[in-house]
Formats: structure tokens, C-alpha cells, sequence
């Protein structure tokens, strides 16, 4: 199994050389002058190029992509175009507001979603079941900001038990992980019902059950646990879109996280600031797969076998 | 038969509902067993056998399938009308079952040696390492060793899951035993080895046990009596002489065709020509009238009793009953 997590390591580098390339290309072909961007549209001649050489962009694209590549290697992405704040530097600063966010979103939402889709297969067709399900396409249907807006409203402005916006303390925090953990709660939900309907039928269950095993243990260790493997797929994808899905809680609640950096560099042409960020979702986006997949294999043992045999014949394949 | 037997199941039926439609599973079943003793319950597939076993242990699935109509004595409580909280401290413990199917009765994500030691902890009071020391001991007693504990079920074979399997409804020595075609995916020499372990059960613990099977050797060997179940209803029940030596339902006739006797050798069922009547719809006479080659106008419009044929032996059939 170590094997298997190095040899998943290792494919990080070419996959994040592959994916910096790709966005690298993307960004040098849009349309645009950064210079003119940056200095405005009385600037000379003389000013722009000036800044051209300054930020290196007076040379091929080649030349461009080999520096970029190795600043990375020394973790340096390079200065901001329109306030030369060094990358790295805003990156190391916004991302573990951004984890912290989404790590509280999560777990509200695990804490809502698996609980109310156990409810609701446990209770298949009965009114339970339909007033969770009826809760689960409320949330799903309702934008994450809507909430998070009628949330500020009601505890903020209303009982002013919660500040508005801010990051200070942990008090901050509650509305936009409550706000954006019940919204996201509605996939894993939903997730959670279908897997337990497919579980609860299954003859491992009948078995627990014929042993005298109590019905919650049976509900929340038999059949969730061989459920879980899709549940988690769903969380694993909530938390690698983690990084983009944090803009909308981070501009509402002004919280200096990596969603609304991006999408400002985005919105200011800030070519060094979209790359930056898209490198670190790119090895980010690697990590949390990695790390679902070693889950996987400690919720279902046959996964273990199933994924280092699927290594084992890439292999082989390979070698042919 | 005013006395309350050990095991007494009287006018059991039960139904599931799949599909808008009715499926008439088990008929008016009626059982006895004493303690000690074992019932071998044949009959061909699709004619109610788990269903009947699972029905003892109220483990039939909530929402498709209903019991409609019957009692259920177990040493002198009836288990339909228990409390469910009553029901679950008997399953397991005094009351257990060896699935049928072994490659889908164990939970793929947990180890085995923990699903053998749950029941040892739900029933006993006892430290989690006693469980432990227990379930491994029943590990070893079925013939795996004990260092497989932590193994998980699919890194065993399945004879070993079904070796499993039993080893977990053994863990409490039950006083009464449900066993649906134990042996069925096991090679002969384990075969051996499993009743024996049952039979040696039998003896220590007084266990009864009703042994659900197709195969008509393994009556012979291990059961004191024995019940023929067709489209869910007992067309015939006796002691092991009384059916092999002179069966009378035309059914069983056919069923034990060709097994000349008790001491003849391993024989699977024989089957019959024809096929047993759609649950959904069941005739209005005797079940068995569409397949049998004596039956009469009669057969086809009036639903037979149980007949009394002296000793144990009774027999449902208005032709055949009491002429042998
Ligand atoms: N969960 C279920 N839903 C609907 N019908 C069912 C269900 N389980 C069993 N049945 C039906 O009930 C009848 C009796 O089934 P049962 O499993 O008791 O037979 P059996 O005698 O054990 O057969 P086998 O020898 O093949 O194990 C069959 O007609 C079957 O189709
Ligand atoms: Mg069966």
C-alpha cells in the first residue's frame, strides 16, 4: 500500500508540469496587454516596455514557460501585475482560511447530509422520508448565497447574535459554515438515502440482524459502512471543488480566502495571480483524490485489493 | 397434541408483496419439534423453506412480506406477538440460522472474526477480549485457524465463509438451531465434519434444530423426523422411517423416487415433471393436483386435510392418504 501512495505521489509531477503547461498556453494566447492594464492608457511607449522587461514578458513564450517552471521549484510564483505583492507569498496567507471555511462547511454538511439520508431510507416512503427529501431539493435548489444572505438577515441584523462579515473570531465563522455546510448537506444526503436503499436489502443485513444486533447498530455500522463508498465520492468532490465554491462565502462574509483572490485576478487580467492559484488547485485537486482513494481502501478492504491489482496491471500493460 | 411442544408453529402463513401482486409463500404451515430433536424440512425450491425460517426469527423484510395469519410457540412463548426488544435478545442466542447463501450472508467490510464475536458480546456479559478468545475458539472449532480473525470475507473461500457462517450461529449454542442448507456449498470431507460438529451439538446442548436441505442422504443421516414442504404447506411429516420406508404423498413418492431406502447412498432430490403452482395464484384444490398422476376431479376442487396415518406420520392427500 505505501507503494501504491508513492507511485500515486510521483504522478503528481507530471500531472502538475502537464497542468501548468496547459494553463500557462491558455494565458499567453488570450487577448490583452497587461502593461496597458496595469499603467493605464495615457502611459508612453517607453513606460510600457519598460514594464515588459521588468516582468519578463518582452521574451518568447518559451523562454517564459522554463522561467515559470523554475520559480515554481523554488516556490516562487512570481509578483502581482497590478500591486507586485509576491504570489506565494498572498497563497500561503488566504489558503488556510479558505481550508478552515471549507473544512467547517464539511463537517456540518457530513453532520446534516448522513444523518437526514439514513432518516430518510430507514423511513423509505413514509412522510419522513418525503419531508427530508422535500428539504434536500429546497437546498439543492436554492443558491448557497441565498441562504448564507437570509441567514445574515435573521441572526446577524435581526437577533445580533452573530457579527455580519468578518474573520476575527470564531463567532465569524458560524453563519457561512452553517449557511454553505446545510446547502452542501442536500448531495450528501441524497447520496446517503440511495446507498442505504441499495444496503438495506442486501443478506450481510438479515444476517445482523439474526445475531440479535440492535437496529441502530445495524443501521449506522452494517449498512452505512457498506454504503459509504459512494457518500464519499460526493465529499470528495465537494472538497476539490472546495477552493472555487469559497468565493461566493468569502465575498459575502469579506473573509481573505483563495476563492475571491483568484476571481479577482481573473476579473483584473492578472496573469501571474490565475496561474498561481491554478497551480495550487492543481496540487490540491491531486492531494484530496489521493486521499480519498486511501479512505476508500479503510472503509471497503476489497478497494485495497481492487486498486494495488489496477496499479499492478497498468504495469504490466505498460511494459508490453 | 394438546401439549405444548418446544417448537410448535401452527397455521403459519405468510405473503410478500412485490409488484402490486400477492405471493403466496408459506400456506397454513404447522411444525413440531421437541428439544433435541431435528426436523429435516425438504421440499423443492421456491417452496417457502426459508421463508418458514425466517418467520421464526422475525427476520423476514419489513415492508415486502407479512405475516398473515398463524401462531409460533417456542418453549412456551409465542414469538409472532413479542415485543421486538424480547424478539432480538432471543435471536442470536437462543435461537439462531445458518444462511443459505454464504458468499452474500457476511458483511464485506468488516473482519470475520468480528462478526462471529458480535453475538457472543450482544448476548453474554462479557469483556470485549472474552468475545474475542470466544469467537476465535469458534473459528478453530469449524476448522479455520484462529490467526484469521482478522481476515475479511472475501479473502476466504466459500466453503470457508460458509464454515464461517456457521460458526457464527454456533457462538451462543443455541437451544434451536435453523439451518438452511448448511452443507450446500461445502466439499464432502468438510460436509462430514460439520454435521458431526452439529450433531455433537445436539448432544451437549440439547439443541434442536430444523435442517433445511435438498439433499436426502444428509436427512437420512442427521434427522429424527421429517416434514415435505410443497407451495408452502406440509403435505407430509413423520419420523425419518415412517417417510423413507413408506412415503404416501404421491409428492414425497416422487421426491424420495429413487432412494430405495434409509441406508441407500447420498441422493439428491428427484425432480418432477412439471412445475409448482404460481404463488400469485394458487388452485383452488390440491396444490399438488396439476403435477400428480392420481389425482381426480376431487383433488382439483377440494383442498385436502392433514390426514392421521397412525404412529407420526400424517399425510395431505384425499387419494393416497391411509391406503399404503
Ligand atoms: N423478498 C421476497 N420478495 C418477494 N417474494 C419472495 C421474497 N422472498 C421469497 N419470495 C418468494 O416466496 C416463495 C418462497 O421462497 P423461499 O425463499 O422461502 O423458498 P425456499 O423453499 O427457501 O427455496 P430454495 O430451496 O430455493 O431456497 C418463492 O415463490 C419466492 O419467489
Ligand atoms: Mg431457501
Amino acid at each position: 500500500m505505501a507503494k501504491y501512495i508513492l507511485k500515486r505521489i510521483l504522478w503528481m509531477i507530471p500531472i502538475i508540469i502537464g497542468v501548468i503547461f496547459l494553463v500557462f498556453t491558455l494565458m499567453y494566447f488570450t487577448p490583452g496587454d497587461p502593461a496597458r492594464n496595469a499603467l493605464g492608457m495615457t502611459a508612453t511607449e517607453e513606460a510600457i516596455e519598460a514594464w515588459n522587461a521588468e516582468h519578463g514578458l518582452d521574451q518568447g513564450f518559451w523562454v517564459r514557460l522554463f522561467n515559470y517552471y523554475k520559480g515554481i521549484l523554488h516556490f516562487d510564483f512570481g509578483t502581482s501585475y497590478t500591486n507586485g505583492v509576491s504570489i506565494a507569498g498572498e497563497i500561503l496567507s488566504r489558503f488556510p482560511y479558505t481550508i478552515l471555511v471549507g473544512m467547517l462547511t464539511l463537517v456540518i454538511a457530513v453532520a446534516v447530509g448522513i444523518p437526514t439520508g439514513v432518516l430518510a431510507a430507514t423511513h423509505q416512503n413514509t412522510w419522513i422520508d418525503n419531508l427530508c427529501m422535500a428539504g434536500t431539493m429546497f437546498f439543492t435548489a436554492m443558491p448557497g448565497f441565498w441562504f448564507c444572505l437570509v441567514m445574515v438577515m435573521f441572526f446577524s441584523l435581526r437577533l445580533g447574535w452573530t457579527p455580519v462579515s468578518g474573520y476575527e473570531t470564531w463567532r465569524h465563522y458560524i453563519i457561512p459554515c452553517v449557511a454553505m455546510g446545510v446547502g452542501s448537506s442536500a448531495g450528501i444526503a441524497r447520496q446517503t438515502r440511495s446507498s442505504m436503499l441499495e444496503v438495506i436489502r442486501q443478506d450481510y443485513v438479515t444476517t445482523a440482524r439474526a445475531k440479535g444486533q440492535k437496529e441502530r447498530n445495524i443501521t449506522y455500522n452494517h449498512c452505512l459502512r457498506n454504503g459509504m463508498i459512494p457518500i464519499l465520492t460526493v465529499i470528495g468532490g465537494f472538497l476539490a471543488f472546495l477552493i472555487s465554491g469559497s468565493l461566493v462565502s468569502e465575498q459575502i462574509f469579506s473573509i481573505p480566502g483563495m476563492g475571491v483572490y483568484m476571481f479577482k485576478g481573473i476579473q483584473q487580467k492578472d496573469v501571474p495571480v490565475v496561474l498561481g492559484c491554478t497551480v495550487v488547485i492543481a496540487i490540491y485537486f491531486c492531494v484530496i483524490m489521493l486521499v480519498t482513494d486511501i479512505v476508500y481502501t479503510i472503509v471497503d478492504p476489497r478497494m485495497k485489493t481492487a486498486m494495488i491489482s489496477i496499479s499492478k496491471k497498468v504495469r504490466k500493460d505498460g511494459k508490453k | 397434541m394438546s401439549e405444548k411442544a418446544f417448537l410448535q408453529i401452527k397455521d403459519l402463513s405468510v405473503q410478500y408483496t412485490s409488484d402490486h401482486q400477492t405471493i403466496h409463500a408459506v400456506n397454513g404451515t404447522s411444525l413440531r419439534l421437541e428439544r433435541g430433536e431435528t426436523l429435516g424440512l425438504v421440499g423443492e425450491t421456491g417452496a417457502g423453506k426459508t421463508t418458514i425460517a425466517k418467520t421464526i426469527l422475525r427476520i423476514l423484510p419489513d415492508k415486502a412480506a407479512k405475516v398473515a395469519g398463524g401462531e409460533i410457540w417456542f418453549d412456551g412463548q409465542e414469538l409472532l406477538g413479542l415485543k421486538e426488544e424480547e424478539m432480538r435478545k432471543i435471536r442470536g442466542n437462543r435461537i439462531s440460522m445458518i444462511f443459505q447463501d454464504p458468499m452474500t450472508a457476511l458483511n464485506p467490510t468488516m473482519v470475520v472474526g468480528y462478526q462471529i464475536q458480535e453475538a457472543i458480546l450482544l448476548h453474554n456479559s462479557c469483556t470485549r477480549e472474552e468475545a474475542k478468545t470466544r469467537a476465535g475458539d469458534m473459528l478453530e472449532k469449524v476448522g479455520i485457524p484462529r490467526e484469521r480473525y482478522d481476515d475479511y470475507p472475501h479473502q476466504f473461500s466459500g466453503g470457508m465463509k460458509q464454515r464461517v457462517v456457521i460458526a457464527m450461529a454456533l457462538a451462543c449454542n443455541p437451544e434451536l438451531l435453523l439451518a438452511d442448507e448448511p452443507t450446500t456449498a461445502l466439499d464432502v470431507t468438510i460436509q462430514a465434519q460439520v454435521l458431526e460438529m452439529m450433531s455433537g451439538l445436539k448432544k451437549e446442548f440439547q439443541t434442536a434444530m430444523v435442517m433445511i436441505t435438498h439433499d436426502l442422504g444428509i436427512v437420512a443421516e442427521v434427522c429424527d423426523k421429517v416434514a415435505v414442504c410443497y407451495a408452502g404447506v406440509i403435505v407430509e411429516s413423520g419420523t425419518a422411517e415412517e417417510i423413507f420406508d413408506h412415503p404416501a404423498h404421491p409428492y414425497t413418492v416422487g421426491l424420495f423416487g429413487s432412494l430405495p431406502d434409509m441406508t441407500g447412498t447420498r441422493n439428491r432430490l428427484t425432480p418432477i415433471n412439471g412445475m409448482m403452482p404460481d404463488p400469485t395464484e394458487l388452485p383452488s384444490g390440491c396444490y399438488f393436483a396439476g403435477r400428480c398422476p392420481h389425482a381426480t376431479a376431487a383433488c382439483r376442487s377440494v383442498r385436502p386435510e392433514m390426514k392421521h396415518l397412525g404412529g407420526t406420520h400424517d399425510c395431505r392427500c384425499i387419494v393416497k392418504g391411509g391406503e399404503q
